[in-house]
């Protein structure tokens, strides 16, 4: 039982002293005011804690814990995934030849394709991601190297990107988009086919909607206002250093060309680990058939990333998303495990209060 | 001078809830964003929020006298912390400085998803974890005297650690059993000199009740016991 004194808070407002020699006058003493604030009288709730009342809350904590860990687990296990790793690196693998002979004067592309079997349907929106793992886009210098008011537009910083940008600053013209984050972007395409009655079907991937609509909107803007022909605007600037085509020939689409290219704009949003996924293309849902029936399919990739030199891994994931995102066991587990550590120390409280906590309860006369 | 406050175990102790803290705060995070699409700035103000879910905790934890002062500025702080974020990441402040205000956008994308929420509340739960069983095993250990003085009345006697004060101490000349009293002076003294009137009264400090010792106060003071 808790009992809850409705206490007020008393301290004697001990005079800080009577006036010093030579000084006459109430209105030059150091007393405090007499309010209620100054001399600590303010009414106040204090708790009681007993041990009635604090092992409850270890319950408590527990049993609200366990059910959340275990419906958030139990929905992160509905959620449909799909992986394939398409790095290459084994001899066996479709890739191999591809990931071998990288060159950075490469003319023709590479191109591979991966078949696979997908055992269940996949319904609703389905989302496709590639995934890098090893690759520390959160490293300091990487993340600094930027400059955002190109990036929003700004032609004077189109002219003369910011000193974070170096190396790639310029390449005796200014590089549009500077810094080593536009210069690495993934340009990896990727295409899915559904293999039915011996054909091989396209399946339409949309490209519209990955990024962020404060990032498309605001954060990220075309210099020279919405001029659709791009290409005099950057005049003057050269494209990255490790890019095939200059930043005004990402897409025909003049909504999707530019700073405002969806695929650039997920690429500089840099993930926070080294291992991360991040959104590629939607396929849409089609009424009530699953957007992606059980069968085989074919990946076919165009192989233009490089990740052997830094032991990266590529892959491709297919995944169904629900209210918390993508598949998520961990945070389920999580609070599965911190309800039950929870729960158990309540346990361990309530036999060390049943065993020792009575012992000034007992009614013999201490001799 | 008990060094309670700042002795050797008490730092290493604090020390060592800290580190436990920090690994907390980052690798809960850490397992939850691990291969998932959420990128940088999400991270950064899922552990934010998170350090600023369990310092309150521990605040809550700590304030024995809740004033309408103390609530408030619970309150206030954190409000301030998601408005400032907000504020902080809003387009208006990018078009105007964007090197210095890189945010745009981050906390209204990061805050519409719950995994940030619950990400934020499973670290601050198993942070305050250590700091709330001390307490609770402190509390059971040594339970205080006021739960005892309202569960027991005020009508009986308080037990335990007020038991070490009884009245009855060795060489206390109001408590001499019958067979040492007839030895010297008997009862004759005691009785006439209305000691044993104190008795019957609740337990006071020692001192009051002693009548051989001399009364230093002033003579305007109020009679003593008489």
């Amino acid at each position: 039982m808790m009992a809850s004194s409705y206490n007020a808070k008393e301290e004697d407002g001990h005079l800080s002293g009577t006036p010093g020699p030579g000084v006459v006058g109430a209105d030059t003493s150091k007393k405090p005011d007499n309010t209620a604030f100054k001399q600590q009288r303010l009414p106040a709730w204090q708790p009681i804690l007993t041990a009635g009342t604090v092992l409850p809350a270890f319950f408590a904590i527990g049993v609200i814990f366990i059910p959340i860990g275990i419906g958030l687990y139990v929905t992160s296990n509905n959620i449909r995934e799909f992986e394939i790793d398409y790095t290459g690196l084994e001899a066996s693998s479709p890739c191999f030849n591809c990931s071998q002979s990288y060159s950075w004067n490469n003319t023709k592309p590479c191109t591979c394709s991966v078949s696979f079997t997908l055992d269940q349907a996949f319904e609703g929106n389905v989302f496709m991601y590639y995934g890098l793992s090893n690759f520390y886009q959160n490293h300091r210098r990487y993340v600094k190297s930027r400059d955002d008011r190109q990036l929003n537009g700004d032609t004077s910083a189109l002219k003369d990107p910011s000193k974070e940008c170096e190396p790639y600053r310029k390449n005796v013209k200014p590089i549009a988009p500077c810094g080593a984050i536009a210069n690495s972007l993934f340009n990896d395409t990727l295409a899915l086919y559904i293999s039915s009655n011996g054909t091989q079907i396209e399946i339409p991937l949309s490209k519209k909607g990955i990024a962020w609509w404060t990032d498309k909107h605001v954060k990220f803007r075309n210099p020279g206002g919405n001029n659709s022909n791009l290409a005099p605007v950057f005049k003057d600037t050269t494209k990255p250093v490790n890019w095939a085509k200059p930043v005004y020939e990402l897409d025909t689409d003049p909504e999707n060309n530019g700073f405002i290219n969806e695929d650039f704009i997920v690429w500089m949003r840099t993930a926070a680990l080294p291992t991360f996924r991040k959104l590629y293309r939607i396929i849409q849902k089609k009424g009530m058939t699953p957007t992606l029936p059980r069968g085989n399919y074919t990946l076919l990739i165009t192989y233009n990333y490089p990740v052997h030199s830094f032991e990266g891994r590529k892959r491709m994931i297919l995944s169904t998303i629900s209210w918390m995102g993508g598949k998520n066991p961990f945070l389920g587990i999580a609070y599965i495990t911190v309800g039950s550590v929870c729960f158990f120390l309540g346990v361990v409280l309530f036999i060390i209060h049943h065993k020792y906590g009575n012992r000034g309860n007992s009614s013999d006369i201490p001799s | 001078q008990r060094q309670e406050l700042f002795n050797g175990w008490q730092v290493a102790g604090t020390l060592l809830f800290s580190f436990y803290t920090s690994l907390v705060h980052f690798f809960l995070p850490l397992g939850v964003f691990h291969y998932s699409t959420l990128d940088y700035q999400t991270f950064a103000l899922t552990v934010e929020t998170a350090v600023i879910f369990s310092v309150t905790a521990e605040i809550i934890l700590q304030t024995g006298f809740w004033t309408k002062f103390n609530t408030a500025s619970l309150f206030l702080s954190l409000a301030l912390y998601f408005v400032s974020t907000l504020i902080l990441h809003s387009p208006g402040l990018h078009a105007a400085a964007p090197t210095d205000y890189y945010f745009p956008g981050a906390s209204l994308n990061a805050f519409g998803n719950p995994l940030l929420w619950l990400t934020a509340l499973v670290t601050a739960g198993t942070a305050i974890l250590p700091s709330l069983t001390a307490r609770a095993i402190t509390l059971v250990l040594n339970p205080s005297d006021t739960h005892r003085v309202h569960s027991s009345g005020l009508t009986t006697l308080p037990r335990g650690p007020l038991e070490m004060q009884s009245c009855f101490q060795r060489g206390d000349p109001q408590r001499r059993s019958s067979y040492a009293m007839s030895q010297g002076q008997g009862f004759g003294r005691l009785i006439t000199s209305g000691v044993g009137l104190h008795n019957t009264a609740p337990p006071q400090d020692r001192r009051e009740s002693d009548l051989d010792a001399p009364h230093k106060t002033d003579t305007s003071a109020p009679m003593t016991s008489q």
